[in-house]
Formats: C-alpha cells, sequence, structure tokens
C-alpha cells in the first residue's frame, strides 16, 4: 500500500505531504473523453491512473477528541455539513457515510477514514492535512484520514468567531481532498512578513485559507463542482458539458505548470486548470457549452510545492496573457486544439 | 352569295335539283322547300358550319372585353371619351399589389448589433466574504452584419398580405476585456456567430398613402424563431423574434403571363429577441434593414 497526504495550510504554505507518491495525472490518455481539473495519479503497471475512490459511499468516522470551543458532538455535526456540502452537487456522484464515533486518531493506516483533532506544534503553518492510503495495484484509494492542528483556535460557530479558524470551511476543504481533488490556483495573494495573505479566492479547493473569523469557505465555487463532477460524473454530466483544450507556448517550447483559466462571459463562470506536460499541454473540462475567455498566468499566487512536486520545472517567468479569440466548448466534447503564446516577465 | 344547300335538307330532292335552283331552271314545289330551308338553316360548305359575318363579329367584340377584364396587365390606357357611350370592356389599372397573388423576393440586408452585457470575473474578498474581488472585466457586443434573405408572401388582398421569411447573417461577438488584476493588456477576442431568422409577418399595405399606382408604402410586424451558431457549429442558442417595421415596394414593370410583375422592395424593422445567445439579460432590441427584388406570380 502506498500512502501520500495533502493538507491546507494557513499563512505561508498550503500542502504538507509525507511519503508523497503521487504524480499529477492529466488523465486525458486514460479515457477516449475530456478530463481535467487538478488530480493526483498513481502509476499502476506503468500507466497514470486518476486517484479516486472506485466503491461508494465514502465511510467516515469522527475521533472522539474535542477542544476548547468544539465539542466532539459538534465537530462530528460540523463534519457532516461540509461532507453533505459536497454529496449535494447535482452533477457528482460522490457520497459519504458516517460510520460513528471512534477512538482511532487520523494518519494511522487502521483501515477506517477517520477525522479528528490532533496536536502537531511542528506543523504550525498547516491548519489540516489529508493523507490517503492506496492501493497500488489498481490506484484506488481505501482509505482517507484528516487532522485538524490542535496547535489553532477552532469554531463552529454559525456566523463564524473572531479570532477563531471556521471550522466547516477547513473541513470543507480537507473533504475535497479526501474524494481525491488536487488544489486550485482560482485566487490572488499577496506577500506578506512571514508568508502569503489570501487577497480573493475563486475556489474552496485554494491552498491558503480565509482570515480567522471568515465563514466565506463554506461554499462551493464553480471551479470545485467541475472538479468533483469530473472526478465523479453524475447523470449526464459529461454529455451536457464540454471542454477546452491547447497549449501554453514561449518562445515556441511548451510551459510546464501554466495556469489556464476559462471564463464563461455569459455566466461569469471560472473553471481553471494547468498545463501539465513538457510541451505544455492542457485540458479545461466541465464546462457549459459555449464561447469562453481563456486566461493564462504563471503559479505565482501560492508556492509551487502546493501544487506540483518539488522536482517539477515548473515556468513562472511570463506574463499574464489573454488568448486572442473566444474558444467554444462543445457539449459532449472539447474544443479544437488552440495555441497560446506567453511572453516573459 | 348564292346559297349553298346540302342534299339531306332538301330531301329527296337529287342533287341536280341543286344546279336548277342556281340556274333558275327546276320543278315549283321543290323550290319553295329550298327556300324555307336557306332562310333558317346554317349553311354548310363541305361539312364545316360557317356563322353569318355579322354574328361572327360581335362574338370577336365580346371575347375581347372578357379577357381584358381578367388580363393581369394593369397598365392599359383607360377607353377613350368617344367610346363611353359604349359598354366599355372591364380593363384593370396597373397597380403594385395583385390580389390573391403570389410574391417571392430576394433582398440583401443589414441586421443591426446589440449590446449583450458585461460580465465580471469575481473571486470572493478575504475582507468581505462576498465576491468583491474582480479579476478582470468582460463586456460583449454582437457587432452588426449584412445579411441575406429569402420571402414568400400571398397577398389576401390588395391591403392585406402573409410574408414567410428567412434571413441569415454572419454577426461577430465581440468581448472586450480590461481590468486585469495582474495587468494582462486589455484586447478584443472575437468569434464568428452564424445567425438566422425564420419569421412570418402580417402585410398591411397603405393604399391612401401610395404615391401612385406602382409605388405602395406598407407595415408589417410578426413573428418568428431565432437560431444562432457559435463558430465551428457545436453550440446551438434559440430564442424567439418579434418584429415591427415597414417598407415601400414599387413595381417596375407588369406583363401578362405567369409572371405578373417584377419590382423592387425595401423595409426597414425593429427586432426584440427573446433568448439565443445573451449575458445578463434575456431580451434585446436591434433594427435591420434592406432591399431587393420581388417577382409577383
Amino acid at each position: 500500500m502506498a500512502s501520500a497526504s495533502a493538507g491546507r495550510g494557513t499563512l505561508k504554505d498550503a500542502m504538507k505531504r509525507s511519503r508523497l507518491l503521487l504524480t499529477f495525472a492529466l488523465a486525458l490518455g486514460m479515457i477516449a473523453r475530456v478530463s481535467a481539473y487538478l488530480t493526483f495519479g498513481v502509476q499502476v503497471d506503468g500507466r497514470s491512473v486518476t486517484l479516486r475512490w472506485n466503491r461508494l459511499p465514502i465511510r467516515y468516522f469522527v475521533t472522539d477528541r474535542a477542544v476548547p470551543g468544539v465539542s466532539v458532538s459538534q465537530f462530528q455535526a460540523a463534519a457532516d455539513r461540509a461532507f453533505g456540502t459536497w454529496q449535494t452537487v447535482p452533477t457528482a456522484s460522490v457520497t459519504f457515510q458516517f460510520g460513528g464515533v471512534t477512538s482511532a486518531i487520523p494518519f494511522v493506516d487502521d483501515g477506517i477514514t477517520a477525522l479528528g483533532f490532533d496536536e502537531r506544534p511542528e506543523l504550525d503553518r498547516v491548519l489540516a492535512a489529508t493523507r490517503y492510503v492506496i492501493d497500488d495495484s489498481t490506484g484506488e484509494i481505501v482509505e482517507s484520514d484528516i487532522f485538524f492542528n490542535t496547535l489553532f483556535p477552532w469554531s463552529v460557530a454559525s456566523s463564524g468567531e473572531p479570532g477563531r479558524i471556521d471550522f466547516e470551511s477547513v473541513a470543507l476543504h480537507e473533504i475535497g481532498h479526501v474524494a481525491g481533488l488536487g488544489h486550485s490556483a482560482i485566487g490572488e495573494t499577496e506577500m506578506i512578513p512571514g508568508g502569503r495573505r489570501v487577497i480573493a479566492a475563486g475556489s474552496v479547493m485554494f491552498p491558503i485559507a480565509f482570515s480567522f473569523g471568515t465563514i466565506a469557505g463554506r461554499r462551493l465555487q464553480v471551479d470545485d463542482v467541475a472538479g468533483i463532477s469530473v472526478l465523479y460524473p453524475d447523470g449526464d454530466f459529461e454529455q451536457e458539458t464540454g471542454g477546452i483544450v491547447g497549449r501554453v507556448l514561449k518562445g515556441g517550447r511548451g510551459v510546464f505548470g501554466a495556469h489556464v483559466v476559462a471564463f464563461n462571459p455569459e455566466t461569469g463562470k471560472l473553471i481553471a486548470n494547468f498545463s501539465l506536460t513538457d510541451q505544455g499541454d492542457f485540458t479545461i473540462a466541465g464546462l457549459d457549452p459555449g464561447p469562453h475567455v481563456i486566461r493564462v498566468e504563471p503559479l505565482d499566487d501560492a508556492d509551487v510545492d502546493s501544487f506540483f512536486d518539488p522536482e517539477s520545472k515548473v515556468d513562472v517567468d511570463f506574463r499574464a496573457t489573454f488568448y486572442d479569440r473566444l474558444v467554444v466548448a462543445p457539449r459532449g466534447g472539447a474544443s479544437a486544439s488552440i495555441e497560446i503564446t506567453v511572453t516573459p516577465k | 352569295m348564292s346559297p349553298v344547300v346540302g342534299p339531306s335538307l332538301l330531301g329527296p330532292c337529287p342533287s341536280r335539283m341543286v344546279v336548277a335552283v342556281n340556274t333558275g331552271r327546276r320543278g315549283r314545289a321543290c323550290s319553295a322547300r329550298v327556300r324555307a330551308a336557306l332562310r333558317w338553316q346554317p349553311r354548310r360548305d363541305r361539312g364545316l358550319l360557317t356563322w353569318r359575318v355579322e354574328r361572327a363579329a360581335a362574338l370577336a367584340l365580346l371575347l375581347c372585353g372578357c379577357a381584358s377584364g381578367a388580363a393581369w396587365a394593369d397598365d392599359k390606357p383607360d377607353p377613350p371619351a368617344a367610346a363611353a357611350s359604349q359598354p366599355a370592356p372591364a380593363v384593370r389599372r396597373p397597380g403594385v399589389v395583385r390580389r390573391r397573388s403570389f410574391e417571392i423576393a430576394a433582398s440583401g440586408s443589414w441586421v443591426g448589433g446589440a449590446g449583450l452585457g458585461a460580465a465580471d470575473a469575481k473571486l470572493i474578498g478575504n475582507s468581505t466574504g462576498t465576491e468583491s474581488f474582480t479579476l478582470f472585466s468582460a463586456s460583449t457586443r454582437l457587432q452588426s452584419a449584412p445579411g441575406f434573405g429569402a420571402s414568400i408572401g400571398f397577398n389576401l388582398t390588395r391591403a392585406i398580405g402573409v410574408e414567410g421569411a428567412v434571413t441569415s447573417s454572419k454577426p461577430v461577438v465581440r468581448t472586450s476585456i480590461s481590468g486585469d488584476a495582474e495587468g494582462a493588456r486589455t484586447l478584443d477576442v472575437e468569434e464568428d456567430l452564424r445567425q438566422y431568422f425564420f419569421d412570418v409577418s402580417l402585410v398591411w399595405r397603405l393604399k391612401q398613402l401610395a404615391p401612385g399606382d406602382r409605388g405602395a408604402p406598407f407595415l408589417l410586424a410578426g413573428a418568428g424563431y431565432l437560431r444562432q451558431l457559435h463558430e465551428g457549429q457545436t453550440v446551438i442558442e434559440n430564442g424567439s423574434l418579434y418584429h415591427l417595421g415597414g417598407g415601400v415596394k414599387y413595381l417596375l414593370f407588369s406583363r401578362a403571363g405567369r409572371l405578373k410583375g417584377v419590382g423592387v422592395r425595401g423595409d426597414a424593422r425593429v427586432y426584440i429577441a427573446v433568448g439565443g445567445f445573451g449575458l445578463e439579460q434575456n431580451r434585446r432590441m436591434f433594427g435591420a434593414g434592406g432591399g431587393g427584388l420581388f417577382l409577383v406570380f
């Protein structure tokens, strides 16, 4: 069994991994359909397999540990709301089931998916983290745990609580990881002493949390809905949505790790992905059929290792650029491939 | 002309009696019967029926008058005043509209553009918790474009008609991008849209305002179907159209025969589109105008 983890940070860093054996999979060649959104992938028999649960519902347990401001029952109720938020996405088929309260602590290979508070003073920039246990013969997630760092003050107040982190917002983000989603880069940050501060975010899966006391992270954004629907499509989602494919180039060469955003001028929706090959190939799926504005930007609103392996050669030396035509996402398919040329900063 | 009488009218009189009548040398009883037959019976020559000249002339006049009344050539002059004492044959006055006639038209047009609204790329602000941060702004417009169309109409009366038309155009959808938070340069991005109008109109001709017999202004109103195909023709938008407008027709010439006339027409109209490709508003108004040729049948 292989294991890996992903987590959500606070002021500086977003991701904390240990023993991450994953490669980010484009999944484009896996199935003859348009697929996208940043997901995790594993190598199985020489091919890249998207990390996801093959057996639903995902059964989870809540650790019987409370912290000041959050009792076990409050923890369980808030977690249940967060799971429900993902489950009620109408175009996704992922389901969850509460299994009960357990004394097991997260991040232990015990065969159950457990959520709970844990003391991690060494992770002073990490609010919470998610860890997977993967069947590396199939690429299937078989266990996923979340710990919430007791180093920080937590709140389950319905309107948030000044000076405390909103538990439900962080749980919603981490449960996205449990389902198999990676981070989204739709957001803007600024550098401050000691790290980065988020100015705005367009996705719950943005790696940096909102400030203490904010409950804005309790609501899924369009990009989150697209991601979970692409990973667990329900109904006619794949037939009713479309994708845009293309390549990001700089000086005639492909750009790896460019953040590509599709904006629908009719609905205002923002859905994004990355160029995930050395040739600069990207795919954005889950789009409403119709014309889109395409914007390319470097990954400079969070640390690169919030999204990719540290060894990845992510190019951040270029200017934000718009593609010079509207691109039409067809229903049930992908657009003709486009090429976007960016210029160095 | 000597009367010629066939043997059947004379009963048993032999043929040589005909010669006797002509020459005056014959029997007395047979000649009386022949005179009676000559007075009341049509005359035959070699088996053909021949009318008297005066009857033939009267019938010809009657036939000419009926033909004039049924003819579509309305540009025959009025009968001269000198003939007013006699019943004048029916003559149709020239006019651009003929009752119960069909018209087929082909035209070029200019379809006006319309604003489709603005939509900003919004992110949730950290300090507000609402969509208060604008990543960039976008404003979209459907540009005006030339088009071409065809129509077929039926004139119910000289004043009222119905018309079905199809218009095709290829406007450009232009989205203007500005205000990028990271300083990306502003620009316009476009796609080509193919647009079709299918509509039916009720046409009301304003005869009282007609400048002459050949010209006729008209008003029209109707509704129809809007179909738009995005670039690549992989995404289709549908909607409804409502229009109101007016124009003028002018008959260049008219003739007898199946094709009754050829003319030119021009019209302008205001459309209200409901549905179709649009942004924040679901309906928009735009104008269109054009002109072309029409044929009357």
